[in-house]
């Protein structure tokens, strides 16, 4: 037990922080299992509605006796599964738990951020199954129709009611920077997502409403709440304050500013005004301010720690999908410049990006705050560290063959495509064998996935023998 | 920081400012383009055909908007001129796509008018592009042992069905050919009114 | 490198949308420099080294001992 240091007045004496965690933690325990279980299920039926979808690609007469299973209703309810289901369901889970301790105040109402857990499992049934069934608003991202969509805005509308009252009722002078991105997430989310689904736009106004939507709900919705994740988690983690706490300012601020003007990259050299393009291009390329800060800060704090890799898989996670947030979002950038999107628009390539970004960044990000959440919400320990090991190196593994194969395949595709010479048949073949490879990635990271969801359900469960110390040493050793 | 109200604000205001400039500016700017008297709205055949395109989730493997000469190969590759905002007038949901798994559609009415193989494709791409990855769509058609009155007969290269049957569309199908032999963009954009295809 | 302007009726249009972008991008800065002055002089930002230590108020996991910054 480390001797208690007091960096700033604010901070509690050591039994007052003890019972105030216990009183968080009690109080976030019921919703945010909800949303953690909700989320692996989801996680689980969208990856085999991805791998289903990919298949079809090598095996294009296979499932195709009825509507239901064709390529274009799997590869969207994948979309929205993932999207909506894994990613937003865990990121909330993630969020809803963080708040109470960062603001030393127990979530307000939790039976409410219960039911929000409820509706959201609801809209996701029926519009999954809507959109398998043929009914589909038609915009990407927004598919699922409208009239669910009042489901989940109710939902979310429960839930940020929950959060904002335990923010209201704090007991710490300052936001922590996890804070400013879940409550700037909340504010997004809800305005991005009625405006776009409003049915008053038509023809290329909706197209450029349609991606100011599609890229917001990454940058604005997913970006903001993985990042609020990683913030607390490195830190936490290490024994070790963020670096440079004025950069995570400059961070934010310049993420909000923008991301946000980033969404037209989507229709580069489309029937749009020129002005615009060049704006999100700009934007898009400024982008590098925000992801350089986030970069350096997380560096700079991990600096001569990162032994600390091999002892817990929390950071090993958070880590790697930091790295690959820098990543991802550079090549995005790159992405955007005219020359490089003459090349990769309408490819695999961009797909390949797409996933980089929500499963190498985000999804990794929500795997490390799950190995540390769940412990601290059942009062357990992970019982077979082994299955941790299979699950880092299969989903790392499985994403990185996946964004190579697209990333390569996708790069010949749209060079061939640029010479008129080359018939569209052949342009289709050259894809063939990365699109096998995306194949066995994707399998791979179903497989991490089987093996994830087996130990969550073992950890739960509580199974296992009582836990004397954590699985990894998460760094308790040190005190 | 430590005010709610400052955070509240700023996200209001960044993403409204976006906003403003990626949809609302282009809107005010897009708000007198008039739909080009050679583009006549879709037939009631032809919206459900689109709104069958739709639910199938064509536009996930299909583009429909043809770049200039500056960004890309598409007008060399026959599939028309640069599209521009009049020609989606009538376009709700748009369908612009993101993907070219298969060729752009934006005037696949021009090139490919033959109703037989459209059906035919839809029936199974590989009998009309071998390369082909696009999936099969059976159940837009009826396999029968005998042709009644008013069906439409989809002529079929030997092997394709068994021996003796014929192969029949379903209505769905034929609206779906209809919306696709529509899909054509060729007009002058700019002509007067009156300007023919 | 291609410029990607398609042969557009929008000839003429740039000039008006520039300069109502510009205004707007131009008052909306003022008023974010404003605000961000406002927030400097209020305090909102001097012990922002401090918020940092945050994350560890809640006596879960190492502490960091001393005056480690």
């Amino acid at each position: 037990m480390t001797a208690p240091s007091r960096p700033y007045t604010d901070s509690p004496a050591p039994d007052v922080a003890a019972s105030e965690r216990v009183a968080a933690d009690r109080s976030t325990r019921r919703p945010v299992l909800l949303f953690f279980h909700s989320a692996v299920i989801w996680l689980l039926i969208g990856s085999l509605l991805g791998l289903v979808a990919s298949l079809k690609f090598t095996f294009p007469d296979w499932l195709t006796g009825q509507a239901l299973w064709t390529f274009g209703r799997v590869r969207t309810a994948h979309l929205n599964a993932v999207a909506y289901g894994w990613a937003s369901m865990a990121l909330i889970g993630v969020a809803v738990w963080m708040i109470p301790r960062l603001v030393r105040a127990p979530l307000h109402r939790p039976l409410v951020a219960t039911a929000a857990a409820v509706g959201w499992n609801l809209f996701l049934v029926l519009g999954i199954g809507a959109v398998l069934a043929g009914w589909t608003d038609g915009l990407e991202w927004l598919e699922i129709p409208y009239p669910i969509d009042a489901v989940v805005a109710v939902s979310g509308g429960l839930m940020a009611f929950s959060v904002l009252m335990t923010v209201a009722r704090r007991r710490t002078r300052h936001f922590y920077v996890s804070v400013w991105y879940v409550l700037a997430a909340m504010v997004w989310l809800p305005i991005i997502f009625v405006t776009a689904n409003l049915p008053v736009f038509g023809g290329v106004g909706q197209a450029a409403l349609n991606w100011w939507y599609g890229h917001n709900a990454l940058g604005l919705w997913i970006t903001s709440l993985s990042l609020a994740a990683a913030y607390y988690l490195v830190p936490k983690v290490l024994g070790r304050p963020i670096r440079s706490y004025s950069l995570s300012l400059v961070g934010f601020w310049a993420l909000a500013f923008f991301y946000s003007l980033n969404g037209i990259h989507h229709l580069i050299g489309g029937p749009v005004p020129t002005w615009l393009i060049t704006v999100s291009i700009t934007a898009s390329v400024m982008m590098v301010i925000p992801v350089a800060a986030t970069a350096v800060n997380f560096h700079t704090t991990m600096l001569g720690r990162f032994g600390t890799l091999r002892h817990s898989p929390t950071l090993a996670f958070v880590v790697a999908g930091a790295m690959i947030y820098t990543a991802a979002s550079l090549q995005g950038s790159a992405e955007a410049l005219r020359t490089v999107n003459r090349v990769t628009h309408f490819t695999h390539f961009t797909v390949g990006h797409a996933h980089l970004g929500v499963y190498g960044f985000a999804s990794m990000i929500l795997f490390g705050a799950y190995y540390f959440i769940v412990p601290r919400l059942v009062n357990w320990e992970w019982p077979r560290p082994a299955l941790i090991r299979w699950h880092f190196w299969l989903a790392l593994g499985g994403i990185a063959l996946y964004f190579v194969s697209l990333t390569i395949g996708g790069w010949i595709e749209g060079v061939w495509m640029l010479d008129a010479a080359r018939p569209f048949g052949d342009v289709v073949s050259v894809t063939k064998p990365y699109l096998v490879a995306r194949s066995v990635g994707g399998a791979m990271m179903m497989a991490a996935h089987c093996v994830f969801a087996y130990h969550y359900w073992l950890m739960v469960r509580r199974r296992g023998p009582e836990p004397q110390e954590p699985a990894w040493a998460e760094g308790r050793a040190a005190g | 920081m430590n005010r709610y109200l400052v955070i509240f604000l700023g996200a209001v205001a960044t993403v409204t400012f976006a906003f403003l400039v990626l949809v609302g500016l282009p809107q005010e700017q897009l708000a007198d383009v008039g739909a080009p008297a050679a583009l006549r709205p879709y037939s009631a055949s032809e919206q459900a055909g689109r709104a069958r395109y739709v639910s199938l989730g064509c536009h996930y493997c299909h583009s429909q908007q043809v770049r200039t000469p500056a960004f890309g190969s598409d007008s060399a590759r026959g599939w028309g001129r640069a599209s521009e905002p009049d020609d989606y007038v009538y376009d709700r949901p748009h369908l612009l796509g993101t993907m070219r798994t298969g060729p752009d559609l934006m005037n696949i009415g021009v090139r490919q008018p033959s109703r037989d193989w459209h059906y035919l494709h839809l029936f199974q791409p590989r009998a009309v592009a071998p390369y082909s990855v696009m999936p099969s769509f059976p159940f837009l058609f009826r396999v029968k042992d005998q042709a009644e009155m008013g069906d439409v007969i989809v002529n079929t290269p030997p092997g394709l069905v068994p021996a003796g049957k014929v192969l029949v569309a379903r209505p769905e199908a034929r609206e779906l050919v209809d919306y696709l032999r529509a899909m054509q963009h060729d007009y002058d954009v700019r002509a007067a009114a009156g300007g023919g295809r | 490198m291609p410029r990607g302007t398609a042969p557009s009726n929008f000839s003429g249009a740039m000039s008006p949308i520039a300069f109502y972008i510009l205004a707007i991008c131009l008052v909306g800065a003022i008023i974010a420099g404003a605000a961000f002055a406002w927030a400097a002089l209020r305090g909102e930002f001097t012990d922002a080294a401090q918020a940092a230590f945050l994350v560890f108020d809640d006596d879960d996991a190492p502490r960091p001992s001393g005056p480690s910054r």
